[in-house]
């Protein structure tokens, strides 16, 4: 067995091979991990880069940082201190979904959102989504403030995750605190997850966004399957396309590849349902290949998900009509979230 | 020839190291902390490992899924793997043989010293 000719392995390609694997056998939902609420921290970090697209001229730096953490809880109450996030004077509004009125009444909820943000950076913020100018010096105007963001975000999170095929859910009106919440915010009753979102401007963390919900939930409010449908990624990167490719395919996607912009507008007559496309590529880049498909018939209205290093980059591309923006580099799993609430 | 030991409890490492060097096995063991660990040291060392011993349950890739996907490819799917795991349910059993209908052991957490030796033992050279 021990022979000197004998070559590592690729790496990519063996993680690549684990993962297609696994969730071809469905091996991730006898592991420990939750993936399901993974999915749903995921939908609502799309929701809050969403409402920031669509309201304002603000793009994030990043794609947002997600991590899992722990919860410090007493009787369905979590204890806040948002101090820790930001090590100033913090401003945070609090919402709960549930099935219906009755259940939020009964402070039965399936799950909470949490908006934390500096003080100081808040009128910024309402600024930039168009709201009046807010007097920040001002404790009710600010914690109001941070009360709208948090219903815009879940009122997007809401439609984001009837998008995917969830129910749709009642929200509670919002409470919002100035650093800390001596009894603590409502949490569900029950096993809970957490997981917290953080948001930069600038290379700047300016906003989290915590999302506690019970471990079932994604059980509780089943998904639907999807349809297959026609995916052209037009990127110039070998290893990418092909670990794209490869990963839309075992989600089900028919996936056309083109390795520039012309490549790409020959492939349009494959009629794609969806334009997964890169900005930097040689004969043509993205942005020439979005503004030449304006002129193509039938091609307008194909919706497209631009892929960039740089956030600079994707005004441009949202004023030629790009629906969604991610920036490299990103989960796969976020490209089939964006995905899936385009098509 | 090298034993690969994946499991992500640094206890449980410890403990089955130490049964394995008291009962004399002198090769040399390897020590990976998850399944993207084991990814990595399987992708450069494969040529000088003899046996793995895998733990189910870790987080990001699991033992089940790292074995999944070693069984897909050649170099590696000649490895005999040893399911060293407190995930030992008929239904877990099961599920790992059809992963891997040529899965050399199923050992239960905890166990006794014998069970895990008697499961290595023809395994090593």
């Amino acid at each position: 067995m021990q022979e000197e000719n004998l070559q590592p392995l690729d790496l990519m390609k063996f993680k690549e091979i684990v993962r297609l694997e696994s969730s071809r056998l469905g091996l991730r939902a006898l592991s420990t991990e939750g993936e399901t609420s993974f999915t749903l921290a995921l939908a609502l970090s799309a929701a809050v880069k969403k409402v920031f697209y669509e309201k304002s001229e603000m793009i994030f730096s990043a794609e947002p940082a997600l991590e899992k953490k722990a919860i410090t809880q007493f009787v369905h109450k979590m204890r806040v201190d948002a101090m820790e996030k930001f090590n100033t004077t913090t401003v945070f509004a609090a919402i709960q979904l549930a099935f219906n009125q009755a259940e939020l009444e009964k402070q039965t909820c399936l799950l909470t959102l949490i908006v934390y943000m500096e003080q100081k950076f808040l009128p910024e913020f309402m600024r930039l989504m168009q709201y009046p100018y807010i007097d920040y010096d001002n404790e009710t105007e600010v914690k109001d403030g941070c009360g709208t963001l948090v219903n815009l975000i879940a009122g997007q999170y809401k439609r984001e995750m009837t998008v995917l095929g969830y129910k749709d859910l009642m929200m509670s009106p919002f409470e919002s605190y100035i650093n800390t919440s001596p009894d603590g915010v409502s949490i569900p009753k029950g096993m809970t997850e957490k997981y917290e979102l953080s948001f930069e401007v600038e290379e700047t963390k300016r906003l989290v966004v915590e999302l506690v919900s019970l471990d079932i939930l994604p059980k509780l409010i089943p998904l639907e399957k999807r349809a297959a449908k026609k995916v052209l990624v037009v990127d110039d990167d070998l290893t990418n396309t092909k670990l794209i490719e490869s990963f839309l395919q075992s989600e089900g996607y028919e996936v056309i590849v083109a390795h520039d912009g012309e490549e790409g507008l020959k492939k349009l007559k494959s009629r794609p349902d969806l334009i997964v496309l890169d900005v930097q590529m040689p004969v043509m880049d993205g942005y020439e290949f979005i503004l030449e498909k304006k002129n193509i018939e039938g091609a307008n209205q194909i919706p497209v998900i631009v892929l960039t290093a740089r956030e600079g980059m994707v005004d441009m591309f949202k004023v030629e009509g790009a629906r969604e923006y991610l920036i490299k580099p990103f989960q796969p799993a976020a490209l089939l979230h964006s995905i899936q609430r385009c098509i | 020839m090298k034993i690969l030991l994946v499991d992500d409890s640094l206890l449980d490492r410890k403990l089955a190291i130490r049964v394995l060097m008291k009962a004399g096995i002198s090769q040399e063991i390897i020590q990976a902390e998850g399944g993207e660990q084991a990814i990595e040291i399987l992708a450069t060392n494969y040529m000088n490992i003899c046996l793995v011993l895998l733990d189910w349950q870790m987080p990001k890739v699991s033992g089940i899924e790292l074995m999944a996907g070693m069984v897909k490819i050649p170099e590696l799917s000649k490895i005999p793997i040893i399911m060293v795991t407190a995930s030992n349910s008929d239904e877990n059993k099961k599920a790992a043989y059809l992963v891997n209908p040529n899965l050399a052991g199923f050992v239960g957490k905890p166990y006794k010293p014998e069970e895990l030796l008697a499961a290595v033992k023809p395994f090593l050279r």
